[in-house]
């Protein structure tokens, strides 16, 4: 079991699900150091080093690296080189003279300097490059690039092998000097490159083309010629609202010859309350919603909450406010400690309750901690949870100062006016249970083994500039008790009336019942079954009695608990404060003994139940009986207990709704401020690189979730930093167009929106020809406008709305998943949760719910099924045409091209037309020879049978095939 | 735009391809399409032998897989490792047996992770609840609740030795994906499978699903699922039950032809072609059009694939289809003998799925699993005598699991879940007959011999089928030995 332990440990010590690539790669690592250490590979190295600490070597030189430069001797002696080889350590063998430098460095920068941010060793390694640590005359860089070691005197290059070092540094240098990627460093605007060659001056619209531009210029690379109208019109379309233009928008947008015709639409679009439903969707991946996942219809909730769509909700209809994104930031963190009273935007905190995991807390705080920093900050900060991140200078115990931040919430739902049940009906939200909650270190992230004598403090990572002051937020009454929201008040009040006639209805029937069995009983004719029923009915009518008493007594109670609550709530020194608090104990008191009551009557009920049974030959019976009598016993008990309570005078009464703490941590709000600060390096160059890749299909990022050192680093980091600074400083557009047009707001997501699709960059054609294609081909110089598969949502969204069909109608609660073709909603208003997806959706990839910073748009044949043969589209093509019936008669040729222009939004062109014309001609054909189905005389709206006549079958058919054409699915 | 690989893969990105070029690649089109769908229609399995990018590795012992899961937890000792010592001991307590070392909690909890501590530490013995007898010249012995796969002893090599790392039914997902419930989803071996050697018949998924999968407590899709591989290399459920075996596989109901619809494949695939002339290195309309083709296969051969009709009363009485305890099971073992028959790489049948499982005897084990034994022992018998007689067996790797054991110690007239020990076998598929392989002590509680982790029985499959799963790894996802697991060769002919 040797094997399997060693490597238990290690599992043990990453349990995190989804834990990304990443720290999978560096466990494998950690591996092979224990490898090592176990004797098995070349110097040993102890399970505490750093293995990528080689890795940065790689990182900094690349290909430049010699294999003999990448191993643990360029750090550390050899046994043959130490000092004492007969005390050589093969775990902890000592560094040599380099190795001694760079952590020299190292703890140089911990210790103050440099903002007390550590150094990465690649930056490190960067700030030594010209010292000669061996002293043999040569520079490290110099001797790295050699293949040599720079740590020791004896390995000096020269002749040939100096010649080639210092030209290969001369290269790497001016490959490398372009702009300082620092993503842990404040955002400093560049300068927009001013003077860059073109083909064509028009192609310039916005500063992003010309840091693109010089992208190009620097590679001999050329900008695609900009699309066609009606692509570019139908990409922006379905990019900013998920909807496609319909034929008559392509039209007007074609016949608009005014200069600013597409900055026209792109404000209507970003105005249109499409856009909030279409975005929302993208940030919802990005955010992790998920509606509520568990068993028994809710009976037991095991991830997530109910209610949370209005999370959802909120989400959307602060995009379409166009609500600034460091604003919804502090709401989704904090909006419980910054507006407290605010129901509305305690929606927000759906960004927490989300992680509600009933089975696990580590895991809910574990999952809160990894996708709060993945999706806010693009770190990694999950992999820290072990032991110290492997490639970012984020320590074990950063992680549990951040994981201190989130110690102390939990979350509840709040009632919402006119439902007194909030199981029923809620906000879903989240509070600080425990302000004063301590974290510990988990040893090797155990948490079986918690480090109590390091407790935590609520802290952000160092690198990133933490620090901040805390302070304790002190709630308002409504906060924490929402028993005095006069909503509140009035459906509790009104739920205790209608328990009162929901009892009182059933006590008048068991009085008939009852009064109707005893007339039976007592006829002359009456059975010994007569007699049995009418003692039955005498049973359940005096349960419906207590029945009755039990909800009037709780109703007295609620309304002596709401009049005492007035008389301390709401008046300053109500004279009968006193006198209503002692009759609000009295009637709980009292309500508690007509509950216990109504419990004993139950228990006897059962019981007598029982004996009948007995008495009546049931053989299951006797061995009932004893469990019964039992439970009757534990009720009168309660009874008693309960009687003997409402005797005493002391007490205060329980408040009528649960009353939370009156004080939140502040720890959540002073996390939000941080994040949201103009110095917080990396809140806006991650969001800005979101909005990017959902509108390219890649983020100038790529690993969207991780700017550390293992992510990819930017294509245009430049570019980066300047829509960064742009987005937290805007600039652009306050010059050239109208202030009240386009408002400059500091973090406007629209006002990115409008740079990025009014760019020369995005207006591209995304087909081009061969010789274009292979200069880059995988278009990361953005040569071209990459087409993009439309989103499982999308594709939805749009066969619908061609169809005439959609109802685009915003919000509300979750609606039932496999309701999906029957419900012509928007699709991000269907269940979303583990196990709750909408199955057409599966096929197309929808969001996993557990993690989307990405989605994937694989092409499968479940997918050509789905369009082929689903309900979806083939009822909906039968709609488009029954629709088209109306209109004035047309030839097949006119048929043709509007439904060209109508399913796909653009001209068909001659060949497509004569090969269309041909198939209707052909089908109608075929269709005129009797078959089994033609006889059927049907309405033009019964939808999931073709229509009769067979022109018109034609017709639908040929709509099928153009919703199932690759120009539907595919954003060119 | 980085997934644009499709089903089968084959397609990747390419460029400079002339106009010629892309029609030819895009095969027959829908042209040929016709001749294809009769191909279909007469049974014919299109075997184009085109494998995925994964060329096996090594000379593969099998061309498929049929990996039966039962859920729930069968008991080890009521199955393939009796114990008679819990018979001989039943009714005394741990401590005044000569075992009771083996309940140390210290020993049961070392490779148990986020222990659910309402399972476990039962310590009152339970005598076993079946006979047992020996079956076939190895003489293995078998419980009589599996007497039909006993006869089929010489061809099994049972694995006694398993273990696991929770104790709870989360651990269904462990026994597909190697990793502990906790860290969600991760590639099935079906789906490394899949991933690993692609089609051998373009007209059907690779990695089929048949039976009521695990429950969402406990792994869910997840257990049949592609993992960071990508819903491309899930496996495609198929309801043998059902009106429609996979989703949207027909436009019948909706009242469109088989002739009405080729028609409107036809001209799609003509419209998308033209489509291609002007836009010759579109490797996403090439997959697309791809992908069509495809489809338009599946919705004969996925039919074709679940019906009978064709199968002898013998045949189907094998399966113990003419009862209808057996039916149900039989169904599914018949559909995964036609299903690797025409190609498909790995076929996972689950039973007793929902919820935790069926087999999770807590209470009533007696009842419990003979009820259930009796639903699967004829038709997974009846499965390895008819992939023998038909030379299959050669070629298919049957394995037959569960996702952990059973306690020695009672739990009322049941026994608690045991993740320190159970049992598996496989047989066919180059894995030698009649052995076993590993053991565990008295009581069937730890494994005392050459224990295995449950990628070992992966890694033996990824073998027989000659993938190298190391070489299979992505370059940003690199597993763990564990991950990967080592094959039991002592067990290999």
């Amino acid at each position: 079991m040797t094997r399997s332990n060693r490597l238990l440990l290690l599992r043990n010590s990453c349990p995190v699900a989804g834990v990304s690539t990443r720290c999978r790669r560096v466990r494998v690592l950690v591996l092979a150091a224990v490898a090592a250490a176990i004797g098995v590979a070349c110097l040993a190295l102890p399970v505490e080093a750093r293995p990528p600490y080689r890795q940065s070597l790689k990182k900094v030189y690349g290909n430049r690296l010699a294999a003999a430069v990448h191993q643990c001797a360029t750090c550390h002696l050899t046994r043959e080189e130490a000092d004492a080889p007969e005390e050589f350590d093969p775990e902890y063998p000592p560094h040599n003279m380099f190795g001694e430098r760079l952590r020299i460095l190292g703890e140089q920068a911990l210790g103050g300097g440099n903002s007390g941010r550590p150094l990465d060793i690649a930056a490190r390694l960067k700030q030594i490059a010209d010292e000669d640590t061996d002293g043999d005359g040569v520079a490290n860089e110099v001797e790295i690039l050699a293949g040599l070691h720079p740590g020791r005197g004896s390995q000096v290059p020269a002749g040939d092998v100096l010649a080639a070092a210092l030209a290969a540094q001369t290269a790497w240098r001016a490959e490398t000097t372009g702009y300082a990627w620092e993503p842990f460093q404040t955002v400093q605007r560049p300068p927009v490159p001013s003077s860059v060659e073109v083909t064509d001056q028009a192609w310039i619209r916005t500063p992003i083309d010309r840091f693109v531009a010089r992208a190009h210029q620097q590679k001999r690379l050329s900008a695609a010629p900009p699309a066609p109208p009606h692509v570019l019109l139908r990409r922006v379309y379905l990019d900013l609202i998920g909807l496609p233009p319909t034929g008559e928008q392509v039209r007007a947008f074609l016949a608009d010859p005014s200069p600013d015709a597409y900055e026209r639409e792109v404000d209507r679009l970003l105005a249109s309350p499409q856009y909030g439903q279409r975005w929302g969707r993208h940030w919802m991946d990005i955010w992790r919603y998920s509606d509520w996942a568990g068993w028994t219809d809710g009976k037991q909730i095991r991830d997530s909450q109910p209610h949370i769509w209005r999370w959802r909700d909120w989400i959307v209809e602060s995009l379409n406010a166009d609500r600034p994104y460091d604003e919804m930031l502090c709401s989704m963190l904090a909006a419980d400690e910054l507006t407290p009273t605010d129901p509305d935007e305690l929606r927000a905190t759906g960004f927490l309750v989300r992680n509600f995991k009933l089975l696990s807390r580590e895991k809910w705080i574990d999952d809160t901690i990894e996708h709060t920093a993945k999706a806010f900050l693009g770190l990694t900060l999950n992999c820290a949870r072990c032991h110290d991140h492997m490639y970012d200078p984020l320590t074990q115990e950063e992680y549990y100062r951040f994981r201190a931040i989130f110690e102390p919430h939990q979350v509840r739902a709040d009632r919402v006016p006119g439902e007194a049940d909030p199981t029923v009906d809620g906000i879903a939200r989240v509070f600080d249970a425990e302000p004063q909650a301590v974290t510990y270190l988990y040893v090797r992230g155990d948490d079986r083994h918690p480090d109590k004598n390091r407790p935590q403090s609520a802290l952000p990572p160092s690198m990133l500039g933490g620090e901040w002051t805390l302070k304790p937020v002190s709630l308002p009454l409504n906060a924490y008790y929402p028993g005095i929201q006069s909503h509140v008040r009035t459906s509790l009040l009104k739920a205790a009336e209608s328990h009162v006639a929901a009892a009182r209805g059933q006590w008048e029937e068991a009085e008939l019942a009852k009064s109707k069995a005893s007339a039976l009983a007592q006829a002359t004719s009456a059975t010994d079954a007569d007699r049995l029923a009418s003692a039955k009915t005498e049973r359940d009518f005096r349960l419906a009695a207590s029945r009755l008493a039990a909800a009037e007594a709780q109703r007295a109670s609620t309304m002596a608990r709401l009049e005492a609550d007035h008389a301390k709530y709401d008046e300053a020194e109500h004279p009968q404060a006193l006198d209503l608090a002692r009759a609000a104990v009295r009637a709980e008191r009292n309500a508690a003994v007509a509950q216990a009551a109504l419990e004993l009557q139950i228990a006897e009920n059962v019981l007598a139940d029982w004996q009948a049974k007995v008495a009546a030959g049931d053989p299951d019976a006797p061995r009932r009986i004893q469990g019964a009598t039992e439970k009757r016993d534990a009720a009168a008990k309660t009874l008693t207990e309960a009687l003997a309570a409402q005797a005493k005078t002391d007490g205060d009464y329980s408040p009528l709704v649960e009353k939370y703490p009156k004080e939140s941590s502040g720890r959540r709000a002073a996390l939000a401020h941080w994040l949201t600060s103009r110095d917080q390096p990396l809140s806006a160059r991650v969001a800005v690189n979101h909005i990017w890749n959902r509108h390219f299909g890649r983020g100038l990022v790529e690993t969207v979730f991780d700017f550390g050192q293992n992510g990819k680093p930017p294509s245009h980091p430049a570019l980066l930093d300047w829509l960064a600074a742009e987005f937290m400083e805007p600039t652009w557009g306050a010059a050239s167009g109208p202030p009240q047009d386009h408002p400059c707001a500091p973090w406007s997501m629209k006002h990115i929106h409008r740079l990025i699709v009014t760019s020369g960059v995005y207006r591209m054609a995304s087909q081009v020809d061969t010789a274009h294609r292979e200069l880059d081909p995988e278009n990361l110089a953005y040569t071209r406008m990459t087409p993009k598969r439309m989103e499982a949502e999308l594709v939805r969204d749009s066969v619908l709305y061609v169809a005439g069909n959609l109802d685009l109608s915003a919000g509300g609660a979750d609606i039932d998943h496999a309701q999906g073709f029957a419900v012509p909603r928007r699709s991000l208003y269907f269940r979303q949760a583990a196990e709750k997806q909408m199955t057409f959706l599966k096929i197309f990839d929808v969001a996993a719910v557990t993690e989307c910073y990405q989605r994937k748009s694989s092409i499968m044949p479940q997918q050509a099924l789905a369009m082929a043969n689903s309900e979806l589209t083939i009822t909906q093509a039968r709609r488009l045409a029954r629709a088209w019936e109306h209109r004035p008669c047309s030839s097949p040729e006119e048929f043709v091209a509007a439904a060209f222009e109508h399913v796909l939004a653009r001209p068909v062109t001659q060949a497509e037309c004569d090969m269309c014309v041909q198939f209707l001609h052909d089908r109608t054909t075929v269709v005129r020879q009797p078959t089994a189905g033609q006889e059927l005389k049907l309405e033009v709206l019964e939808l999931k049978v073709p229509v009769a006549d067979p022109e018109s079958r034609a017709r639908e058919s040929l709509l099928h095939v153009l919703l199932n054409h690759h120009d539907f699915v595919t954003i060119h | 735009m980085k997934d644009d690989s499709i089903h089968g893969g084959g397609v990747r990105s390419g460029c400079g391809m002339a106009r010629r070029t892309f029609l030819h690649n895009t095969g027959m089109g829908f042209t040929g399409l016709a001749l294809q769908a009769m191909l279909a229609r007469d049974g014919v399995a299109a075997t184009t032998g085109d494998v995925g990018e994964h060329l096996p590795l090594h000379s593969p012992r099998a061309r498929s897989v049929i990996w039966i899961f039962l859920c729930g937890g069968v008991s080890h000792m009521e199955s393939f490792d009796p114990k008679p010592m819990l018979t001989k001991y039943h009714g005394m307590m741990a401590e005044e047996t000569p075992f009771h070392r083996l309940f140390d909690p210290a020993l049961v909890n070392k490779n148990l992770v986020g222990i659910n501590p309402s399972h476990g530490s039962r310590k009152q013995l339970f005598g076993l609840q079946a006979g047992f007898k020996k079956y076939g010249q190895c003489g293995l012995e078998v419980s009589d609740w599996f007497s039909h796969i006993g006869q089929c002893a010489d061809d099994l090599a049972v694995v006694r030795s398993l273990w696991t790392v929770h104790n709870d039914h989360g651990t269904q997902l462990t026994w597909h994906t190697g990793r502990h419930p906790r860290e969600g989803a991760f590639p099935t071996i079906g789906s490394w499978v899949a991933y690993g050697l692609g089609t051998l018949n373009q007209n059907l998924p690779e990695f089929v699903v048949l039976g009521t999968p695990t429950g969402d407590c406990c792994g869910g899709e997840w257990t049949h699922g592609g993992g960071y591989l990508g819903p491309e290399y899930a496996g495609v459920r198929l309801g043998v039950e059902d009106q429609d075996p996979l989703p949207y596989v027909s436009a019948r109901p909706w009242g469109v032809s088989p002739e009405e619809q080729s028609a409107e494949f036809s001209l799609l695939g003509r419209l998308n072609q033209l489509a291609g002339i002007d836009y010759p290195d579109d490797p996403q309309l090439r997959a697309r059009i791809k992908a069509y083709e495809l489809a338009f296969g599946m919705q004969m051969a996925v039919p074709e694939s679940l019906e009978f009709q064709q199968e002898t009363a013998e045949t189907l009485n094998l399966y113990g289809m003419q009862d209808k305890t057996t039916e149900p099971f039989g169904r599914l073992c018949l559909t995964a003998r036609r299903l690797v028959e025409r190609g498909v790489r790995l076929v996972q049948i689950f039973h007793g799925g929902g919820g935790g499982g069926e087999w999770d005897a807590h209470g009533e084990l007696k009842n419990n699993h003979s009820e259930l034994s009796a639903q699967v022992d004829r038709p997974i018998g009846g499965l390895l005598r008819d992939l023998k007689r038909r030379g299959l067996l050669d070629e298919t790797l049957v394995v037959w699991g569960t996702e952990f054991g059973r306690s020695p110690g009672a739990q009322g007239t049941g026994r608690d879940h045991h993740p320190n020990a159970f049992c598996a076998w496989l047989a066919g598929g180059g894995v030698k007959g009649g052995v076993t392989h590993g053991a565990t002590d008295e009581l069937g509680f730890h494994p005392v011999e050459h224990p295995h982790y449950v990628t070992d029985i992966h890694a033996t499959v990824m073998h027989q089928l000659g993938l190298d799963s190391r070489r299979l790894d992505l370059p940003d996802r690199r597993r763990l030995d564990q991950d990967h697991g080592e094959p039991i060769r002592s067990i290999l002919s």
